[in-house]
């Protein structure tokens, strides 16, 4: 399969242009000027020290309140997402798999992925999807990755697992089907098996038409869904770029080189 | 009774007008135990602000406020309750009085209008004991008249739910009723009471429930309060006595009147009783609700618990007070209370009065309060899956309120709360 994607590109469509990017949070700049550029069709991995500055990335990127942007630009596809509510973003194709996903007792999983498909149909002027047509599709994806029916019953992560918790998250992913993913750590909790089952449910949505921006601390996800790109970030900008061998440099190495030039605290 | 300063304010000179009506008609205990209650309520006076557990319910809008009889309709009127759907057995009041057919009942359940019934011994055994503690369960026994008793005979399990259809409506001026519901459930017998009361238009219901339980056995009690937002007063003291073993399973969804008090007290006089009293509440507007818990564990190893939460929108207040006795010989008590409350508004007010009372020393007690507004973390969360924010401020605020629903014990009963939309009502 990945032969197959990648290395078709044709185009050099940009879907993902981030252009000097300045974010604050709390009136402290964490991005310092970033800017990344992701083809369509290709996976970009962000690698960097704790505190350089990748969750407020995977934040801005989404469109969440408290972060502010005080110069640069982000659009997706075309469009202009800087300024856009996180539910804009989402409608035109963006997604972000969290790192640490909240827990809503109350709201089950399964009526969460319904309403999220729908909502998503209808901002795009398309038609809902009928409950059988739904519970089809959850069936499907539910088996690939693991997720239980009594999972799917509860409220939404509540009492779930660390593990649990992230398939759940890529169970979205493969259900709503968006044309650019930020990966926050997916890896982070997960023992070898569920990275396993995580990964594979990942790489069965890599295309041509789709990128994803996998975000990790440590290259051992890097093995499961192999990146056509590494960045490094450090310090709120992107410090080196290379191939997937960037990625088993930095296991070597460490940040420290690049630790060094980050200044003062640490901001995740 | 609590007597604080006496205020014979106009309020209580007009919500006692007509006491008198039909007294000569109800039997000699019933007259004097009207009398009686007329006159406490003369001592003392409506409740005002000043006294202790008054603080936060003001009644000072009932003074200028102009009653006329309840109107004694004999047409059942059409309601609509999500309710029907748990095929119930339906007995309606209208304005406090009985309306209809009695419907067939199953073996070991009797039900009948007080006025029916009030010439049993066992009746006036049960009422005449009841202690009156508060000036509106006073206000409510000088009419003892309109209302219905409920009875399940010892050993006798009723599978169907009886659902109770209450519906106050008058369109002129303030309309006063005082109804009193009696359930008696003997030893070992069990039942699943759900009640739907719907305000419309102006009026002024003060209900008194008085509620036994007898050894093991078992009662679901689900109210549904569904009035107009706007308009109308609404006063519910239910009196709740449990001996050995008993098990009350409680929960009312306030939607509301303009103003709406919900006191209850919950003696539980044997030993391993399990006593729930759960509700949620939706206030918009400048709609006042406040619930007033009085939890007295006089005897070992029962367990009682409290969850309430709130949602309060607009201009809208609430009031929360709860108190958890525990007396000496209550060893082994298991006392629990929780409210929550979520503020959408900035004008939105909420007072709380959580209190413990421990008088025996091998006890398990413990309350909280919190309130705030929605979590921003869970709306990011929604909304960044396509989730538009009001939407999400829905789901969330629905969500918050299921948590106490789905302690229902009775599914179905459960599933139909679950599925009344928090912000409308049944309406």
């Amino acid at each position: 399969m990945r032969a197959q994607l990648g290395r078709k590109k044709e185009s050099n469509y940009k879907m993902i242009k981030i252009k000097d990017l300045h974010a604050s949070i709390d009136g402290k700049e964490v991005l310092k000027g970033l800017s990344l550029e992701i083809p369509k069709g290709e996976v970009h991995a962000i690698m960097g020290p704790n505190g350089s500055g990748k969750s407020t990335l995977s934040y801005v990127l989404s469109g969440k309140e408290g972060y502010e942007i005080t110069s640069g630009s982000i659009s997706f596809d075309g469009h202009d997402v800087t300024n856009m509510m996180p539910e804009e973003r989402a409608a035109l194709g963006m997604f972000l798999a969290f790192q640490y996903p909240v827990e809503i007792p109350g709201v089950t999983t399964i009526n969460f992925l319904r309403t999220a498909i729908n909502s998503l149909r209808k901002a795009r002027g398309e038609e809902e999807m009928d409950a059988i047509s739904f519970l089809k599709l959850q069936k499907a994806r539910t088996a690939e990755l693991g997720v239980t029916m009594d999972m799917l019953k509860r409220g939404l992560n509540v009492g779930f697992s660390g593990g649990e918790k992230k398939r759940n998250e890529v169970l979205q992913l493969v259900m709503l089907e968006p044309r650019f993913a930020v990966l926050d750590e997916t890896d982070s909790g997960l023992d070898i098996d569920a990275l396993k089952v995580v990964s594979k449910g990942i790489n069965s949505l890599r295309s041509a038409e789709r990128s994803f921006l996998v975000i990790t601390h440590y290259q051992r996800l890097l093995d499961y869904i192999k990146p056509d790109v590494v960045h490094v970030l450090a310090d709120g900008v992107i410090q080196k770029t290379g191939g997937a061998e960037l990625a088993l440099e930095l296991e070597k190495h460490g940040y420290a080189e690049f630790e060094k030039n980050q200044s003062n605290g640490a901001v995740a | 009774m609590m007597v604080a300063e006496a205020q014979i304010n106009n309020n209580t000179i007009n919500l006692l007008e007509g006491w008198e009506e039909g007294l000569d008609k109800a039997p000699e205990w019933v007259q004097s135990f009207r009398k009686k209650a007329a006159d406490d309520v003369m001592k003392t006076g409506l409740p005002t602000p000043a006294w202790e557990d008054w603080k936060y319910t003001n009644l000072r809008n009932l003074e200028s406020v102009t009653l006329c009889e309840a109107s004694s309709l004999h047409v059942v009127p059409n309601i609509s309750s999500p309710f029907i759907d748990l095929k119930p057995i339906i007995v309606q009041l209208f304005n406090g009085s009985f309306v209809g057919e009695m419907p067939d009942l199953p073996d070991g359940l009797m039900i009948a209008p007080i006025n029916e019934v009030w010439t049993n011994d066992w009746f006036k055994g049960f009422v005449s004991s009841l202690s009156i503690d508060t000036p509106m369960e006073a206000l409510n026994s000088a009419f003892l008249n309109d209302g219905i008793v409920i009875k399940v005979s010892e050993n006798t399990k009723i599978a169907e739910p009886l659902l109770l259809l209450s519906t106050y409506e008058n369109s002129k001026d303030m309309l006063s009723v005082m109804p009193r519901i009696v359930i008696i459930l003997e030893n070992n017998a069990e039942l699943n009471i759900v009640e739907h009361q719907s305000g419309i238009g102006s009026y002024v219901c003060n209900q008194a429930t008085s509620i036994n339980l007898g050894e093991k056995s078992k009662l679901g009690h689900y109210i549904l309060q569904d009035n107009d937002r706007t308009q109308g007063y609404l006063f519910n003291t239910t009196k709740l006595n449990c001996y050995d073993d008993a098990v009350y399973d409680g929960f009312s969804l306030n939607h509301g009147a303009k103003l709406s008090r919900h006191e209850i007290f919950a003696d539980l006089l044997g030993e391993r009783i399990e006593c729930i009293i759960n509700g949620a509440y939706n206030l918009i507007s400048t709609q006042h609700h406040d619930t007033t818990i009085k939890t007295g564990h006089f005897s070992p190893n029962s367990i009682s618990k409290q969850i309430y939460k709130g949602v309060i929108n607009h201009e809208a207040s609430a009031v929360f007070q709860g108190r958890i006795c525990v007396h000496n010989d209550a060893q082994g008590t298991d006392g629990h209370q929780l409210n929550r409350t979520l503020l959408l508004s900035e004008k939105a007010e909420f007072n709380a009065k959580p209190e413990l009372k421990i008088y025996a020393d091998d006890v398990k007690c413990s309350h909280g309060v919190t309130s705030g507004d929605l979590n921003d973390e869970e709306l990011f969360y929604l909304r960044s899956r396509g989730i538009p924010e009001i939407e999400a401020k829905q789901i969330l605020t629905k969500a918050f309120v299921a948590e106490v629903i789905e302690g229902i014990k009775d599914s179905v009963v459960r599933d139909i709360f679950l599925s009344i939309s928090i912000e409308e009502g049944t309406k």
